[in-house]
């Protein structure tokens, strides 16, 4: 999908977002009191955003016959973004059943492995010990200075 | 007088040295870095200002950006890589005089400029910043939420090409500010029934979110590219800090500290105007204007002196109207805000020694950058040498650990994880992430404002144009909005 499209269509998403959220603001309770209710800020913002957004996805398409500047997000980056996000929150999900010591462990040692995969020119490195040394070295030196400084130094419980 | 005489005692303690000078060398290390950008930088490190005093707090936070935008000159002369926006018009001159082999001598100027530019800024902010406040004292409710709209006018017309977009960002921004209970009727908005939600979306995990999350997903997204350190081959001679080199441009220096520092105080300009408007007039000025971009010493001095005045230009908004020109500012405005401070002209009043301690340790910190690019450039050197996926890594897990620290909730943490996907898809589609976090500052003051100002007129809207100040902030907003309007369109019709 070219760039302008893939704009059109988060644009899009947020205008049916915004337009839900307005119709949901409506209902917010509260009187005016002299002044405005509380459901008044986010119903105009919400509509303000509605409008404006759909009047972004007209011209992400008017614009599609003309030169597209904006690159386009490609499907591996797409699926690098939901893989990533998805190995974060897993880490954030096991730091808050295993607590900080053993999830940063792995999250450390892990990282750089996902990041090479994802990366077609530097898959290599993986068959090489030193890189698994090296990576090793810095899971253990990150997660103990994170500790050092977060747990000891400003007594963050997990 | 006295206020002073107290900032001094809360600036000069070892530890609150120790600190600012911490913050100036992260911040150097993080502004070398390209990519890395002095908002994140200072995003990174808000979490560890949690329990500091304001004063230390924000020293370290301050050492951080001054350390960052001066640090980004390194990637600039050495990579021909700005590791900030506002570093882009030092590579044109400092990358060619590296390339030259004179990477030290390039460095240097560099050093010199950067001390110099902030050092400037740092006297018209102490010097400009009281009267403002004194002015902006007069405010009421009509005129905060005047001055709210102009400030949220202004960015979102800068930050983004399209005026269209900078204005959804600037609206998401308020969106999100209206999350949780309200402050008159005290109706749920927005909560879900989620507790984490009643006092509202944290602003730490919006922060760190927006920008830090955002960059290091448009890493992993665009991960295709050869590490830093395949690009670092320039040589690197002794770079000790150029003082006769530099000062004999006294000219460029003196007009580029005051381009940026103008520049800077005003809202939405940000950095790399201010040094290509340096840079510019510097061009202009010389007796020699062919040799810029061929490695010239006048180009580097221009930009860099210009991009660190801008530091405390950018303070002075900040500072006396609650109204962060930039994104840096803004972040830098919601470490305050964190702290249990609210900028503005009562801070002046209120808080005197904390507003004098901050402009010290502004001060100092521009000498800690000195010292410290001074006696360790070769560490920045080193640093760009570090390979990108061990970064990306540590920065993550930094923001994790960081966000989770303020009050041990797990779900500020998957908050700051969708700010993060949200900030990554509206730089990539550049809508701007800088109006989210104005909206986001700026939607609770104008709220509360407009309401307080029609209770106080017994709903009579007229109370916003019948005051003078709040009728020229809103008449300059709406001026702001037709221009911009305009040259979109213009830019649009010369394109096709």
């Amino acid at each position: 999908m070219k760039g302008h499209l893939q704009e059109g269509v988060f644009s899009l998403l947020l205008a049916v977002a915004a337009a839900i959220l307005c119709v949901s603001a409506m209902g917010i309770p509260g009187s005016a009191h002299g002044s405005i209710a509380p459901s008044a800020f986010p119903s105009v913002i919400t509509f303000a955003i509605a409008v404006l957004a759909a009047l972004n996805v007209i011209a992400c398409f008017l614009k599609g016959k003309k030169a597209d500047n904006l690159p386009a997000i490609s499907r591996q980056g797409f699926l690098n973004l939901i893989l990533f996000v998805a190995f974060s929150t897993a880490y954030v999900w096991a730091m808050s059943v295993a607590g900080f010591l053993i999830p940063t462990f792995f999250y450390l040692v892990l990282m750089p492995v996902f990041i090479c995969m994802i990366s077609a020119d530097r898959k290599g490195l993986l068959a090489k010990p030193a890189f698994w040394a090296r990576v090793i070295v810095f899971a253990v030196i990150g997660t103990g200075i994170i500790y050092g400084v977060f747990v000891e130094l400003l007594k963050v419980r997990f | 007088m006295g206020d002073y005489v107290e900032a001094l005692g809360l600036v000069f303690q070892w530890h609150v040295l120790l600190v600012i000078g911490g913050g100036t060398l992260l911040g150097l290390i993080m502004g070398a870095l390209p990519g890395l950008t002095a908002a994140m930088a200072i995003a990174l490190l808000l979490p560890l200002t949690f329990g500091m005093p304001p004063v230390m707090g924000m020293g370290m936070l301050l050492g951080t950006l001054c350390g960052a935008i001066a640090g980004g000159s390194v990637s600039a002369t050495l990579l021909n890589i700005p590791g900030t926006p506002s570093s882009v018009a030092t590579t044109l001159d400092a990358f060619p005089m590296a390339r030259r082999g004179e990477a030290g001598r390039a460095l240097g100027i560099c050093i010199v400029s950067s001390f110099i530019g902030g050092i400037f800024s740092a006297v018209v902010l102490s010097l400009l910043a009281p009267p403002i406040a004194d002015f902006a004292l007069r405010f009421g409710p009509a005129e905060y939420f005047a001055l709210s709209v102009f400030g949220l006018v202004i960015i979102a017309s800068v930050s983004s090409k399209s005026l269209i977009k900078g204005l959804v960002a600037g609206l998401i921004g308020l969106l999100i500010a209206t999350i949780g209970t309200d402050p008159v009727a005290g109706v749920q908005r927005y909560t879900f029934h989620n507790l984490s939600l009643l006092t509202g979306v944290n602003l730490l995990p919006a922060l760190i979110g927006l920008f830090a999350v955002s960059q290091v997903l448009k890493d992993v997204v665009d991960y295709f590219g050869p590490e830093r350190a395949e690009h670092s081959k320039n040589e690197m001679d002794h770079a000790s800090p150029r003082w006769m080199e530099t000062l004999r441009h006294w000219k460029v220096l003196a007009s580029s500290s005051v381009i940026g520092t103008i520049v800077g105080a005003i809202p939405g300009a940000g950095g790399s105007i201010g040094s290509f408007l340096s840079y510019d007039q510097a061009k202009k000025m010389s007796k020699t204007p062919e040799k810029f971009g061929t490695g010239h010493p006048e180009g580097i001095i221009a930009s860099e002196s210009s991009n660190n005045a801008l530091v405390g230009g950018a303070l002075i908004p900040m500072l006396t109207l609650g109204i962060p020109g930039e994104a840096a500012t803004a972040v830098l405005m919601g470490g305050l805000m964190i702290q249990g401070i609210s900028p503005g002209p009562t801070l002046f009043t209120d808080n005197g020694s904390i507003i004098y301690g901050i402009f010290i340790a502004f001060f100092v910190a521009n000498i800690f950058m000195l010292l410290i690019q001074w006696f360790g450039i070769q560490i920045f050197v080193k640093v760009l040498q570090v390979p990108r996926k061990l970064l990306m890594a540590l920065i993550l897990m930094f923001c994790v650990i960081g966000v989770y620290a303020v009050d041990a909730d797990i779900f500020n943490v998957y908050l700051m994880l969708g700010f993060g996907v949200l900030g990554y898809f509206l730089n990539r589609y550049d809508f701007g992430t800088a109006p989210v976090i104005l909206g986001l500052i700026l939607g609770p003051i104008a709220e509360s404002n407009i309401r307080r100002a029609l209770l106080l007129s017994s709903g009579d809207w007229s109370v916003l144009v019948t005051r003078p100040i709040s009728l020229v902030f809103l008449l300059v907003s709406a001026a702001f909005l037709f221009f911009t309007l305009w040259q979109n369109r213009r830019q649009t019709t010369s394109h096709s």
